[in-house]
Order: C-alpha cells, then structure tokens, then sequence
C-alpha cells in the first residue's frame, strides 16, 4: 500500500519535472538560435518560473518525508527511486538555472553592444548587473565602459556619465 | 688596316689643329677673302691676307643693287627681314626692335647712303652709281659700299660705321686699309669735337697730340674719314637712318605676320604658346635670375614635404604604398619643374610646366583622399572587429554555458 502511493507520488513527480524540463530546453534551443532574450516585463520571468515549479515540487517531496515511508515499506527500489527523483529534480532546477543566467548574459552581450553607439550609454550598461556576466562578457562589458568613459573629452561629462551608471536600476536575473 | 689607321691618324691630327685654333682665342675666317691668324687685338702683330671680293679697278656689271625697285627692296635685300620665327618668339615689334636695331640699323645705313646717293646720281645725269656689298652677295666682305663709275669700274671701297667709336676703331683696322670710312653727321661733329678737346689739350699742356687723334686729324684732312658723301651732300643723320630703319623693317615685320596669320592650323596657337614663354624670360632680367633661385626652392620644398612624409609614414600614420607614391610624385615634379625652367624649348617649356602644376595638383588633392580612405578602411575594421569580438564573445558564452557546472550564485547579501 505504502508502496503504491510512494511510487504514484514519485512518478507524478517525475512527470512534472519531465515537463519542466523539456519547457526548459525549448526556451533554452530557442536562445541558442538568436531567439528572444529580453527580460520579462515583471519577475519572475520564464526560466525563473521553471525553477520555481522545481523547487516547489522538492519541497513537497522533501515535506512528504518519502526517504521515511520507504524505509517502513522495507523496499530498497522505492528508496533507490525517491533518491533519483529528488536528484533529478536538482539536476533539473540546475540546467535551468544555468539557462537562465545564459539568457541573460545574452541580453547583456546586446545591451553592450547597442552602448558602444547609443548616446544614452551609461543607462544601458548601467542597468547590466556586472555579477551575473560570465567572464568573456564581463571582460567586453569593462573594455567597452572603460572606452566610452575615456572617450568623453569634456572631463565635466564623466561625474555625470559614471553617477547614471551608477544610479540606473539593474535587471535582475529573476526576470529571466 | 694601316691605311685606315693612317686617315684616322691624320683626322685626328687636323682635328687637333683645329682645336688648337679655337681654343687659343683665334678667329678664323676661312670665306676665302680674308684670314686673320694672330690676335685682333694688337694690329700692329696682325698678319692680315685681304682678298676683297670686289677690288678697286674691278669691274662690276648688273649690280643687284641697282635692280631694286624701293628703299625697302633694298634694305631687305642688305638687311634681310624678320623671320617668322622672331616673329613667332617676340609676338610684336615694339618688343622685338630693341634686340634687333643694331643690326638693322646699321645695315640700313649702308642702304640708305647708296639709295639716296644713287637718286642724287640719276637726278644730275651722273653716271657714278653706289653698290652695296652686302646686297651683291658680299655679306662677309671687308668692304659695304662701291663707287662704280658708269661702266661698271670699281673707284672706291666704303666702309660705314655708324658710331663715332666704331668709326675711330675703323681708322685703325688694317682690315680697312684703303677705304673711306663713312660715318653718321652726328658721329663725325662727335669726332671733330673729341678731336678739337684733344688738341687744345695737348697745346694748353705742350705736350703732343696722341697718335691715335693724330691719325684721327689726318684721315679728316686727307678724306679717309669723309666729311660728305660722294655726291658732296651732306653725311645722313643717324636720327634719319634710325627712322628709316624701324619704319622699313616695321612694314616688313607686318609682312611676316600676314604670313604666319594666314597660316590657319596649330601653328597658331604654339605660336602664342612660344611667344608667352619666350617673352617673359627674353624681357625681364629678373625672370632669368628667378630661374635658378624657384630650382632651389622647388627642390628644397619638396625634400622638406618628403621629409615629413617620412616622419608621417614612421609614425604609422601613412602606408608604405603611399609614402612611396608621394615621394615618386615630389621626385617627378622637381624632374618636371627643373625642365620647364632649364630646357630652351618653350613646347617642352609649356608642357614640362603643366605637368608639374597637375602633379602638384595631385599631390595636394591626395592627402584628403588618403585621409578619407584611410578612415574608411579603419571604420570598416573596427565594425569588424567588433562584430567579430561579439559573435565570439557569444559563442564562447553558449559552448561553456551548455556544458559548464553552475556558476556561482551571488548572495543577496552582496547585491549592488
């Protein structure tokens, strides 16, 4: 009996996160091959939805207690199978994760390059949050700001060049 | 073999002579009549041999100079007139008599004495006539005026100077013994008067009179220097030979011009080409001076420019190609200019002049070109490079974030 509804519960589990996951990997071909990589008008955006189901559905598994019924029920296969679900479930949230930073990097690597000709360049790059940039974009993000601040002749212009850098409001990766 | 050796040897031998001849500062005349071989200088040295083509006592039949029908005739027979190449250098009289009136000047004074002679001679019935040398075929004679009595015998050889200086001179050339001396009135009155200064000179101081104004007072006395002309009228006025002169050779210069501008064809405009080059450097002194000193200039400006194309090609800012395609072009500018202002041919004058103003042209014209160019191809890279910096930097995004592990997550804590 125990194990029924052990085995019910985790294959609905894994259904769910199958789901996810194949949503996940769509969105993820969809950046891949120049697809839309804006952020959501309001958070959470596409990826983090994803990732909030998935840790939804680990928190009811670890709420559940399964590890606890399936060693009541003596049975090392549900055991073995709650493991996997709860591993898949992490593997899952992870990709989607990862994704999701990726997205974002893609968005910045466009931000960047729309600033190096954009007069309103201090709020374009001003709105990237440098934390979530993969090194190769962080690099091209600093050379590109370090020439635009360089290449202001009027040295009266930088204060309020760098304090518009400064004050513009990040995107964050939640609207990815 | 031997006997080519032989004629070569000998070529050489005359050539030297003939060498030796010049370069010792000899004249040589060799048109059969006279041959002065010793300095000119000294007269008394001179070793003259005098063959006049018409001696005294010869006898002269048909002259040419009886044949002409006008004073012009005459005078341009004697003279000659403006070729069509004075015409073409100097394009208008005013500015081509001062380089020729010496010449025709004097000239026109030979004929001038044997025209109005001669028409003084046939008014009186006087058979004598008066022949011109020159006008005989006789241009190199000692000799420019015959007395010929009516049958043709030459009774006096003339020789005309028309400034008391060549007159004086004249005296003392024994290239002239034998003739009278026939000169201007103005010159003889200058004579006489440099003769009377010398004598009261020399009386005031008691010493003699130089030979030389000695001979002067004997050849006036014994009318070697002749005082009138020989129909006994008056010596002519240099004034009158100096109107006669440009008025004949003016008419004569209107004849050339009708020639050459009834040449339709380009020779017209080379014409004015050779007369605009031609005229400024004949006519102004400084022109000729200015010559040299724009050769200068030009060299030293275009090394200067160069210079600092060098300095621009070593600071990156030009390209080898192009600093090899300037310095080509100061080099064929300077080789261009120097030839307009050395060679004497004023076409090549005009063309060598043209090509080095559109040269100069070009040069100036390229530096923008280069600019805009070298502009371009740098806007060009850098869209390049920067296109190229971003599909790499995405690339490299996308391969490392398929596979990679989870990157750190910052902490809330840290949020900027």
């Amino acid at each position: 009996m125990i194990v029924d509804i052990v085995n019910a519960l985790t294959t609905k589990a894994e259904t769910e996160r199958m789901d996810i996951d194949r949503d996940v990997t769509a969105k993820a071909g969809a950046d891949k091959n120049g697809g839309n990589v804006d952020p959501a008008a309001q958070s959470p955006g596409p990826y983090q939805s994803d990732i909030k189901r998935l840790n939804e559905l680990q928190e009811a598994i670890a709420t559940a207690d399964f590890r606890h019924w399936a060693a009541l029920a003596m049975d090392q296969n549900v055991a073995d199978q709650v493991e996997k679900v709860q591993a898949d479930l992490q593997a899952s949230a992870e990709k989607a994760l990862r994704f999701q930073q990726r997205r974002y990097n893609l968005w910045a690597l466009q931000q960047i390059h729309v600033a190096e000709d954009a007069p309103n360049w201090p709020e374009r790059l001003g709105q990237i949050d440098s934390r979530f940039l993969h090194p190769s974009v962080a690099a091209l993000y600093s050379m590109v700001n370090d020439s635009l601040v360089k290449g202001l002749d009027d040295h009266a212009q930088r204060p309020a060049a760098l304090r518009r850098l400064i004050n513009q409001d990040k995107v964050h990766l939640e609207r990815f | 073999m031997r006997r080519r050796l032989s004629r070569l040897g000998w070529s050489c031998f005359c050539g030297f002579l003939l060498q030796c001849v010049l370069l010792s500062g000899k004249a040589a005349r060799v048109d059969g009549r006279s041959i002065l071989l010793n300095g000119g200088d000294d007269a008394a040295s001179a070793m003259l041999i005098h063959e006049s083509q018409f001696p005294i006592g010869s006898v002269l039949q048909d002259p040419a100079t009886l044949r002409m029908n006008t004073l012009d005739d005459l005078v341009g027979r004697v003279a000659g007139k403006p070729s069509l190449k004075a015409y073409a250098t100097w394009g208008n009289f005013d500015e081509y008599w001062p380089s020729a009136r010496i010449n025709f000047e004097g000239k026109t004074h030979e004929a001038l004495i044997a025209w109005q002679e001669n028409t003084r001679f046939k008014a009186t019935g006087d058979g004598r006539r008066i022949i011109v040398t020159a006008a005989e075929g006789g241009n190199t004679d000692a000799a420019d005026l015959l007395l010929r009595d009516a049958d043709g015998r030459i009774l006096t050889q003339f020789q005309c100077k028309l400034g008391s200086d060549a007159a004086m001179k004249a005296l003392k050339d024994s290239k002239y013994n034998g003739m009278t001396i026939l000169t201007s009135d103005e010159s003889l009155c200058n004579i006489k008067l440099g003769l009377l200064k010398t004598e009261m000179n020399a009386t005031r101081r008691g010493i003699q009179v130089p030979e030389d104004w000695a001979a002067v007072r004997s050849a006036i006395e014994s009318g070697r220097l002749a005082s009138e002309l020989p129909s006994h009228a008056s010596l002519i006025l240099r004034s009158d030979v100096e109107v006669t002169a440009k008025s004949v050779v003016s008419r004569a210069w209107e004849i050339a011009g009708d020639t050459v501008d009834a040449v339709d064809t380009p020779v017209d405009v080379t014409i004015a080409a050779m007369n605009a080059v031609n005229r400024i450097p004949a006519n102004a002194a400084i022109a000729k001076a200015a010559g040299p000193i724009l050769i200068v200039v030009d060299y030293a400006a275009n090394i200067y420019l160069v210079y600092v194309d060098y300095g621009r090609f070593r600071n990156g800012d030009i390209g080898g190609v192009y600093f090899t395609f300037k310095t080509s072009l100061h080099a064929a500018q300077m080789a261009f200019t120097t030839a307009a202002i050395v060679d004497p041919e004023p076409t090549t004058k005009v063309v060598c002049a043209v090509t080095a103003i559109v040269l100069a042209v070009i040069d100036v014209a390229s530096d923008p070109i280069y600019a805009a160019t070298k502009a371009r191809t740098e806007e060009l890279y850098r869209t390049l490079e920067r296109d190229e910096r971003y599909y790499y930097c995405r690339q490299q995004l996308i391969n490392e974030m398929d596979n990679a592990p989870l990157p750190r997550l910052p902490s809330p804590a840290t949020t900027w």
